[in-house]
């Protein structure tokens, strides 16, 4: 059931290429903000320089301390940014989300009237059932502490650095799963309210988190799979990066390419995730749905398990 | 005077029975240094109260031409003893990151102090606040004598003190758990300055480190039975008392301080370079890293031996600091320094080398030649961050203080990013608790320093600055020099007056700031208008006067109607301009499209000089200082200009840093995870 959302997953992403192309976009947009203002200043500063030739290659520590200490003002307008920018990005996702998901559990490619309709009707549903949730979110990085506690249960107040290393590990570690646990609520939250096109967002918080803790291995096992794929990724692409230092516009080309062309990558996982969720999702209820009309409705209809869309 | 003979012989002979009480081999065969401060301590240490209770023995001649009333002592450990003093005052109870805890405050405590003779000096005791008249701060009392010392003379006092120490350490000195870093924690004689006629004794302040008289130390330290210990010099022998304890006897020779480290929980190393016994104290959870230790000892001692002259001590003892431990380690005494590391740390992370190489590196800088860092931080710890960059750039190559994850960072960058972030707040020399802040004093004291001893060496010559460091050595070991003494050795060895280049190095806060302006290269038309003959001037003539070098000094030329075909001719015109106040001579390399460069040079003195070129080429770029050789130079950013904007460097950057905006966003629990690790020290 896992392997098949995930197939799924990935194939109807890709299908929704323009679903994709849009959330590509949102992200660039917002980087290239952040971007600008480093942009204009490098653009008066160096670029009738030699380091304009030079910062083409590998990086320049001097010219990093002349730019932290001469440069300050730059960090005031881009911090300006960084309060800002963020936060619209969260809800062009949080909008967007509801698009996504109104596509893939309509189990159509693409269409701009359910995307974007979709999408509309959710933003507000689903920014109350953010705001509900972030005491969940809390909840799961509670676990962090855990770490804590059994160190100091196990080795006192005063354990040796080597305790306390591999306890930043497992801390990491931790914090990594409350990250993905919270993604995962989120998701299934969500995919709850499109399915059912609840307005009650209480009742979408509720069955999100009994969506979870009732099918938990598989769920998380689902996440951790994409989640694997997307660390190779990362490898490689820090391997061919690592290698695009030389100081020529073809290679400056080509790591920016490579850069977004990971990005891409990234917004398509994201979109997998929500279609390999969404189909799990649908699977699963529909199997609950069988057991549960089987008793009273030994003769199957032809009908859809409710809360499916038709 | 049969009196003060009678003294005087009573004080020689206490003297030589406390040898003989306590036999111990000679280091030296001869005194390396004029022995003014000797100290004989006896040392229990009470581990549960950080207790430790003592009993000196202080033999002090005057080798001064001073007749001398009274005498003048730190007392260091009382920089501990409440919130009051100027040290926690001035520290805001933060020394290095650390704070003690609650009750974790330490004072020392002088119970008597009294001539051979039995006549109790307790009394005439008074502190005095020489620096801020602070009367709450209690690290420095005069002890008026009874009778003054005379030239020649010797004085002997038998002083018992007891002394708490803090915890954690903090300031280089202190308890934690089972593990003790003990320094700074006797009463300490300060320096009789011939000179000046007066005691060189200051208060034990946030930002001061020491300044002291060399002298023989023979130190008996009782700690548990279990308990290893290591020190300052050579343990010449260890007795069982049969109560659980063991007394640690440890003697040196021609040293100005002395500091002890002690726990049941050392694992020891030992390496040997150059016939130097290097003994390593490691934490049983960095004991992994002990060959690291080692081997960063050895290039330590490798290098200053090879580029300044021989270390004449025996042994060197590095001690890594206990976890929760922080404030005792990256410290420096003779033949004993801390170092400091974190299980797990990276190898291309060379915290641990630099540490050590540093710490090391004062043992000339402080301990060969025992500068005054009360008043002239600089001498010691600038010259040796100076020499550190050195050898951690000789031994590690690139990126030698940092090279993970592609990222490379040199030490002697480093050095100058420390000091362009605080370079105008004060001159470089000051009193250590006058700067304006901590990173004033940092900047002075360290980067700022090395910095500027790199932008030397790149003016003299690294053959002619080894000279001058060599000499300097030579001529200063076992002695104080000065900042004066400094520069008259590299007056004379380097053959030049760098007068000018120190005293705006070290006597002013000048920045030193050379910028190119403005470039511009355009084609030469003909001028226009009547000539001196009153007829019109042919508008196609270039005929540009210029000198051999192909330097314009006009920009008039003449007409000439029998004119060839000739190449067109540009003038270009460079501007270099000088923003900070220090004035340093400059080389500026100009480039022409067809190939050709023209090095000029530059005193650097007036505010701008303009150079103006005619050529059959046009200008590409003009660059100040292309050897990279001032690294004073607080803004290299501005010393080049290109004639055509080249976007590659800022189109890279703003690239990447795109990416990890769009990355970051996109996941922003990246940042989260990133806090999940940290190394703690």
């Amino acid at each position: 059931m896992i392997l098949e959302s995930l197939k799924v997953g990935l194939r109807r992403a890709w299908a929704a290429k323009r679903i994709l192309i849009i959330y590509y976009l949102a992200n660039l947009f917002c980087g290239v903000v952040l971007a600008v203002p480093l942009r204009n200043l490098l653009s008066v500063k160096i670029s009738e320089t030699l380091l304009g030739e030079s910062l083409g290659g590998r990086f320049d520590m001097n010219f990093f301390a002349d730019f932290i200490t001469n440069f300050d003002h730059f960090g005031s307008t881009w911090f300006g940014l960084v309060m800002i920018i963020p936060i619209f990005y969260l809800l062009t996702n949080v909008f967007l989300s509801g698009g996504v998901l109104s596509v893939f559990a309509s189990e159509e490619k693409y269409s701009t009237t359910v995307f974007w309709s979709g999408s509309a009707r959710y933003f507000g549903r689903f920014l109350r059932l953010w705001l509900m949730a972030l005491p969940v979110f809390g909840i799961f990085f509670l676990i962090i502490f855990l770490e804590k506690g059994v160190t100091r249960l196990f080795f006192g107040a005063d354990p040796y650095q080597s305790i306390t290393y591999w306890a930043g590990w497992v801390r990491t570690g931790l914090m990594a799963s409350a990250v993905m646990l919270s993604y995962i609520y989120f998701d299934y939250a969500r995919i709850y309210a499109v399915m059912h096109d609840e307005t009650k967002m209480r009742r979408a918080w509720l069955m999100g988190l009994k969506f979870m803790f009732g099918n938990f291995a598989k769920v998380v096992l689902l996440a951790l799979s994409m989640a694997l794929i997307s660390v190779v990724v990362m490898l490689v692409y820090n391997v061919l990066a690592n290698q695009l230092v030389a100081a020529n516009a073809l290679v400056v080309l080509m790591l920016f390419l490579a850069q977004q062309v990971y990005i891409f990558f990234r917004m398509y996982m994201k979109l997998a995730a929500f279609a390999a969720q969404t189909t799990f999702f649908q699977t699963v209820s529909a199997a609950s749905a069988m057991v549960a009309t089987e008793p009273t409705a030994p003769e199957a209809t032809d009908e859809l398990p409710e809360g499916l869309p038709a | 005077m049969p009196k003060t003979r009678m003294l005087c012989y009573i004080a020689l002979w206490l003297f030589c029975l406390s040898f003989e009480a306590h036999p111990q081999q000679a280091i030296f065969p001869e005194p390396l240094s004029p022995r003014i401060a000797n100290y004989d301590i006896d040392v229990r240490l009470e581990v549960k109260s950080r207790i430790l209770r003592a009993k000196e023995v202080l033999i002090w001649h005057n080798k001064s031409t001073d007749v001398i009333a009274e005498m003048q002592f730190h007392l260091y450990l009382n920089a501990f003893r409440n919130t009051r003093s100027t040290f926690m005052k001035e520290s805001g109870g933060t020394s290095r990151g650390n704070k003690i805890d609650k009750d974790g405050f330490g004072f020392i405590e002088v119970n008597k102090i009294a001539l051979p003779s039995g006549e109790d000096l307790t009394a005439r005791m008074e502190f005095i606040q020489p620096d801020d008249g602070n009367i709450d701060d209690r690290t420095v009392f005069r002890l008026p004598l009874s009778k003054p010392i005379k030239p020649g003379e010797t004085i002997s006092l038998n002083i018992d003190f007891t002394a708490k120490l803090p915890q954690p350490p903090f300031a280089r000195t202190g308890a934690k758990e089972e593990y003790f870093f003990v320094g700074q924690w006797f009463p300490k004689v300060g320096v009789w300055e011939d000179e000046k006629n007066s005691w060189n004794c200051h208060q034990f302040h946030a930002n001061s480190e020491f300044y002291a008289d060399y002298g023989v130390y023979n130190v008996r330290m009782t700690v548990p039975a279990e308990n290893i210990v290591g020190a300052t010099g050579l343990e010449q022998n260890v007795t069982d008392n049969g109560d659980g304890t063991k007394t640690h006897f440890y003697h040196a020779e021609d040293v100005h301080d002395f500091a002890w480290t002690t726990t049941p929980e050392f694992k020891e190393f030992f390496t040997e370079q150059n016939g130097v016994k290097i003994r390593v104290l490691m934490q049983p959870d960095h004991a992994g890293q002990a060959e690291r230790h080692l081997a960063a000892a050895r290039v330590a001692m490798e290098y200053h031996e090879k580029w300044y002259g021989d270390y004449p001590f025996p042994n060197l003892t590095v001690v890594d600091p206990r976890r929760g431990a922080g404030g005792s380690g990256g410290m420096e005494y003779p033949t004993l320094i801390t170092a400091g590391t974190a299980y797990g740390l990276p190898d291309g992370l060379r915290v641990v080398e630099l540490i050590i190489i540093h710490e090391f590196g004062h043992n000339f800088w402080y301990h060969l030649l025992a500068s005054n860092e009360f008043e002239e931080s600089w001498m010691d710890e600038g010259i040796n961050s100076y020499t550190e960059s050195r050898i951690m750039h000789a031994a590690y190559g690139e990126g030698s203080a940092i090279n993970l994850f592609g990222i490379k960072l040199d030490d002697q960058q480093f050095q100058r990013i420390s000091y362009i972030s605080n370079a105008d707040f004060d001159p470089t020399i000051r009193k250590a608790w006058e700067y304006y802040n901590g990173n004033s004093y940092g900047a002075n004291s360290y980067s700022k320093p090395a910095t500027l001893l790199f932008t030397l060496e790149n003016y003299l010559g690294t053959e002619t600055m080894l000279k001058c460091m060599q000499e300097y050595v030579r001529r200063w070991r076992f002695k104080h020099p000065t900042s004066k003494d400094f520069i008259q050795v590299f007056n004379e060895t380097s053959g030049q007056n760098l007068d000018w280049f120190f005293d705006q190095a070290l006597n002013s806060r000048a920045t030193l700031d050379y910028s190119v302006a403005s470039i511009s290269s355009k084609e030469l038309t003909s001028p226009r208008g009547f000539d001196f003959t009153m007829k019109t001037t042919d508008s196609t003539a270039t005929d540009g006067k210029q000198d051999d070098d192909g330097r314009a000094d006009s920009v008039n030329g003449r007409g000439d109607s029998t004119k060839k075909k000739e190449p067109k001719q540009y003038e270009s015109k460079v501007n270099i301009r000088r923003l900070g106040e220090f004035v340093f001579p400059v080389e500026v390399l100009v480039k022409f499209d067809n190939g050709e460069e023209v090095r000029e040079h530059w005193d650097g003195r007036e505010l701008w000089k303009k150079f103006t070129y005619q050529k059959p080429a046009k200008l590409v770029s003009a660059t100040i200082d292309p050897d990279k050789r001032i690294w004073l130079d607080v803004n290299m950013s501005n010393n080049s200009k290109t004639l055509e904007a080249n976007m590659l460097g800022v189109n890279k950057l703003s690239a990447r840093w795109m990416f990890w905006m769009q990355f970051l966003l996109d996941s922003p629990e990246w940042a989260l995870l990133s806090r999940g690790l940290n190394f703690s020290f």
